[in-house]
């Protein structure tokens, strides 16, 4: 059975558009022949290529349609329109050049932003079944905290695949913590090994190069490897079936596969997948525990609403029994009490821009982001298009003439504006390709400002250059359209007896335009300094703590039982002021625990640190009463410090000395609260501050040593003597440190990214500004040039010349700020939503932006203007 | 009417066009000239070169059957003229008069 395959739509529709119908028929029959010849045989890129490259082939006389344009004589007339164009760009070349200039860095701005834009919304999209793909997530709810969660308990999964029969796949994965891969005498450390389900390869089209899909990852202590790590680790050798220890495992993991490396555009990134049954704590069948990111595969045709409601039956049936039997309450009560649990699905490809759960497993994106960023590139393109029509309007007097004999010699205004319109592409043209070669340029320096690669470049397809092409003729006819109305309209009558003025009378629509270009200028410095603004004042802000001068360590574990001696040998030196060990950072790897109060029955969850003494000391900590942990009580370890917004969620008036309980703790063993500690903001200033816990670690566990310095000058001599003393105490483990301050930032990154593209773009989108001011301001004072040595000859000094020159451009710059400001405001206020702590916005954040547009604009205008006045009026009057 | 000169790649079409009498459509002509004498011919010139023997009457066409595999569209059909004939039979001669008059010894190199 033969089946009918697509053709490929653009070029088949500029087939049809040239193709002479009495033709058509037996023309196309070929190229379609051979298209569903190659698509049978072979790829269907190749045979999409292909049939685009004979469509162009078969561009030639025998096969193009004799009444294009009008009669045969048209091809004549074309080619008087291009040497017209041609001609007239070169007797201008410096507003020629200042026009390509314009458009090429215009249309290279708005190619790379929607490169970035395409690439983001492309996530995960490769892989096949992306349509029908979904992973649960779960939400909880309490008086004092929402939630909101990637993952779901671990056997979430297998009940759906026994008990519903639209579910038709499943996998469940988790990120390892970072651990240390032991190859023979070579060590590596890699952070995030990928632990996966074997249904992993079947869920997801991550190829393999070696090994067999299916059988993998079945076996506990299976190790797949992505092909650039199998040649990290092993060279050119066979990996397959080598072994391999991690963490000081006593047992080896085999590599039973290379898969091909992960691409850029995957939220899943891994270079190293083992096989999740080596662990026995996830084949545990309770529903209070740590989660796993669940994915699966519906099949076609079935709802998400029944998926939905499957989902709040499972938790109905299994997770409610559990929290009845935890919190010794019946669901309903519970629920009186103002707390709620659930799942819900969400689509594999809203993850990266649209997901608002905690525990991703990458870096998120924001869908609001890229709206902005469309706005900018729009905004950006739009402004050099603006430019090309106010000089083409601009210089439209001066080729009156040109009209004027064209239509006493025959021509209609219809072909006027065609031959104008034609004029304007083949600039565009031009620009483009200019636009081409610094898109492919710059391409590195684009991929390290917004910090990743793209999965797609403009040459990575045909795709992108037929559209680009489009993009090219799209920009021409809307730059060209109305100046050749407005060229076409000229009267031969007016324009040959010469009472035509070429005075520069400059019309509303140009007015209108610099006033837009002005306005977005001003509207993207604004923006800039807002996001400027912003990311300074949450990294300055007084965040409760002290993160400057802290050398943290990793996963201090690595010293065993030489914790304490470690660090007490670094208090030694005179420069390390403190050194405490705990499990969480600011910003990094909080645990939660539940804590009860004594005839309360509702469960309180509050994030909670593991510390050390002397914790308080060196984050510089505040205080509000009670006390830090102390050695001297040796009842601590049971004690228990939270901060304000806990002990008014716990609703105690003085919470030093009151008891909780803790189902994490022995029964019946209570904890005592021995401190409150003022609000800090421990997680990024996104959220607000939620309620915390400190207890006392328990001797050494994975997580973090802070080594606080006295002072900033010997940074490099304390960071040798950690590490030496690190190696003495444990030779085996590479040392890791990072300082806290670096690291914080990081939080911050996806602002960070924006405020450099910003500030990128600001620039660019004011120099495009400034460029089409001059070439309009040097066009304007060509013409008059006259007037302006008639005035000086009468008196005229050179400030009245100045102001008369650039009086009007000042005007509508005014224009442009106040029609910015208000956008600029609304704007700002949308995007600081995103923020529990804002900065306050003060008129300055306007002024400034505004004052600085002015102050570049008329540093250009002036030189222009001033030039022109005090250029000697003989040489302008003389000539006749 | 004036002597019609052929191309070398005219005359090439016009011969697959008599070999593959009654079947000679452009895509055939195409693999054909492909299979014999190891070269690529794209489609656009076998196109060229047809019409242009057309116009030149060496050929005359009819149109085929409707396709399936053509998205239902037809083929064009080419036979050689008389005049196509005779072409090929001066041509041929041509050649055959010329190299059988290059002297022997023209071909001993050394």
């Amino acid at each position: 059975m033969y089946k009918k395959k697509h053709l490929p739509r653009i070029p088949h529709a500029f087939f049809k558009w040239y193709c002479k119908e009495n033709k058509y028929e037996e023309l196309h029959g070929d190229l379609e022949e051979l298209y569903n010849d190659r698509v049978r045989n072979g790829s269907r890129l190749k045979a999409n290529l292909m049939y685009f490259y004979e469509t162009l082939l078969c561009f030639q006389p025998y096969a193009i349609k004799k009444n294009h344009g009008q009669t045969n004589s048209s091809i004549g007339m074309l080619k008087n329109f291009y040497f017209t164009a041609i001609r007239n760009l070169v007797k201008r070349k410096s507003y020629f050049l200042i026009n390509i200039l314009g458009l090429s860095i215009g249309i290279a701005s708005f190619i790379l932003i929607s490169l970035y834009v395409i690439n983001e919304m492309s996530y995960d999209r490769f892989h096949q079944n992306h349509e029908n793909t979904y992973r649960i997530n779960s939400k909880s709810a309490s008086k004092a905290y929402t939630r909101d969660r990637a993952t779901v308990p671990p056997p979430m999964a297998k009940v759906l695949l026994d008990n519903y029969p639209e579910v038709e796949k499943v996998t469940r994965l988790t990120r390892g913590e970072e651990g240390f891969i032991e190859l023979g005498d070579k060590k590596f450390n890699e952070g995030g090994i990928l632990f996966v389900d074997s249904s992993f390869l079947q869920v997801f089209d991550f190829k393999l190069l070696k090994g067999d899909p299916k059988m993998a990852l079945v076996n506990p202590r299976s190790i797949v490897l992505s092909e650039s790590y199998a040649r990290k680790y092993f060279g050119d050798a066979n990996p397959m079936g080598r072994e391999i220890t991690v963490e000081k495992d006593t047992a080896f993991y085999i590599v039973t596969g290379i898969s091909e490396d992960v691409p850029a555009n995957s939220h899943l990134q891994f270079n190293i997948l083992a096989s999740l049954s080596t662990h026995d704590k996830w084949s545990t069948n309770e529903w209070i525990t740590e989660g796993l990111h669940t994915y699966i595969i519906m099949k076609e045709n079935t709802s998400i609403k029944a998926l939905q409601a499957k989902l709040d039956e499972i938790a109905y049936k299994h997770l409610f029994p559990e929290i009845e039997s935890y919190s010794g309450l019946t669901m309903a009560e519970w629920q009186e009490a103002g707390n709620n649990a659930g799942y819900y699905p969400i689509s594999l490809k809203d993850i990266h821009l649209r997901s608002s759960s905690t525990d991703e497993l990458e870096v998120k994106g924001n869908i609001s982001y890229m709206y902005v960023y469309a706005l900018i590139g729009i905004i950006i393109l739009f402004m050099a298009i603006f430019n090309f029509v106010n000089m083409a309007i601009a210089q439209s007097s001066s080729r009156a003439r040109e009209v004027g004999v064209r239509k006493v010699m025959g021509s209609t205004k219809k072909s006027l504006v065609f031959q104008y319109v034609l004029e304007s592409i083949i600039v565009s043209f031009a620009s483009t390709l200019l636009a081409i070669i610094i898109v492919l340029f710059v391409m590195p320096y684009f991929t390290a400002l917004v910090g990743k690669n793209l999965e797609f470049g403009l040459t990575s397809s045909y795709i992108g250059i037929v559209l680009v092409f489009c993009l090219a003729t799209f920009t021409g006819i809307l730059a060209g359209f109305y100046p050749a109305l407005v060229l076409s309209a000229f009267q031969p009558v007016d324009v040959l007896k010469g009472t035509f003025s070429k005075g520069g009378k400059s019309g509303l629509l140009q007015n209108f335009l610099v006033t837009i270009q002005f306005a977005a200028s001003i509207f993207i410095i604004i923006g800039t300094i807002i996001i400027h603004g912003q990311i300074e004042f949450m990294l300055n802000k007084n965040l409760g703590f002290d993160k400057d001068q802290v050398l943290i360590i990793k996963r201090p574990d690595g010293l065993n039982r030489n914790l304490e001696v470690f660090k007490n040998d670094l208090l030694k030196n005179p420069n390390v002021r403190s050194v405490v060990n705990s499990q969480a950072i600011p910003g990094k790897h909080y645990g939660i625990r539940s804590y009860r109060k004594k005839d309360d029955p509702s469960a309180y969850v509050f994030k909670n640190n593991q510390i050390g003494f002397d914790y308080g000391e060196l984050m510089n900590l505040e205080l509000v009463s009670g006390r830090f942990f102390s050695k001297e009580y040796r009842s601590d370890s049971n004690a228990l410090i939270i901060n304000e917004e806990a002990a008014s969620v716990l609703g105690f008036e003085d919470a030093v000395g009151q008891t909780l309980f803790s189902p994490w703790r022995r029964e019946g063993e209570f904890m005592k609260i021995i401190g409150v500690v003022k609000n800090f903001n421990f997680e990024s200033l996104h959220k607000n501050i939620e309620p915390i816990s400190l207890e006392l670690a328990p001797n050494n566990m994975r997580g973090y040593i802070s080594v606080k310095m006295s002072n900033g000058q010997s940074v490099n001599e304390v960071v040798n003597y950690v590490e030496n003393t690190w190696s003495k105490y444990s030779p085996n483990q590479p040392f890791q440190y990072f300082f806290f301050d670096e690291e914080y930032e990081t939080l911050y990154k996806s602002e960070f990214r924006t405020k450099q593209v910003f500030i990128v773009f600001a620039a660019l989108s004011i120099f495009i500004a400034c460029l089409g001011l001059i070439g309009l301001i040097a066009y304007m004072t060509s013409i008059r040039k006259k007037e302006i040595g008639i005035r000086k000859v009468l008196g005229a000094s050179t400030h009245t010349l100045v102001n008369l020159l650039s009086n009007q451009i000042l005007r509508l710059i005014m224009i442009g700020t106040i029609v910015s400001w208000p956008i600029a405001y609304l704007a700002s206020d949308y995007w600081l939503r995103n923020f529990a702590d804002r900065l306050t916005v003060t008129p300055w954040l306007y002024l400034i932006p505004t004052f600085f547009v002015i102050l570049i604009i008329s540093l250009a205008v002036s030189f222009q203007t001033i030039k022109a006045s005090r250029s000697n009026p003989i040489d302008s009057l003389r000539q006749e | 009417m004036q002597r019609s000169s052929l191309g070398e790649f005219e005359e090439v079409v016009l011969l697959t066009v008599g070999v593959l009498y009654n079947n000679a459509y452009a895509i055939a002509i195409k693999r054909e000239i492909e299979a014999q004498s190891n070269r690529i011919a794209n489609i656009s010139a076998v196109h060229k070169a047809l019409y242009r023997l057309e116009d030149k009457g060496l050929l005359e066409s009819r149109l085929g059957d409707p396709q399936i595999k053509r998205g239902g569209k037809r083929k064009r059909l080419f036979l050689i003229t008389p005049l196509g004939k005779k072409a090929i039979d001066e041509s041929m001669a041509l050649r055959m008069r010329l190299r059988n008059q290059i002297p022997d010894v023209a071909f001993q190199w050394k």
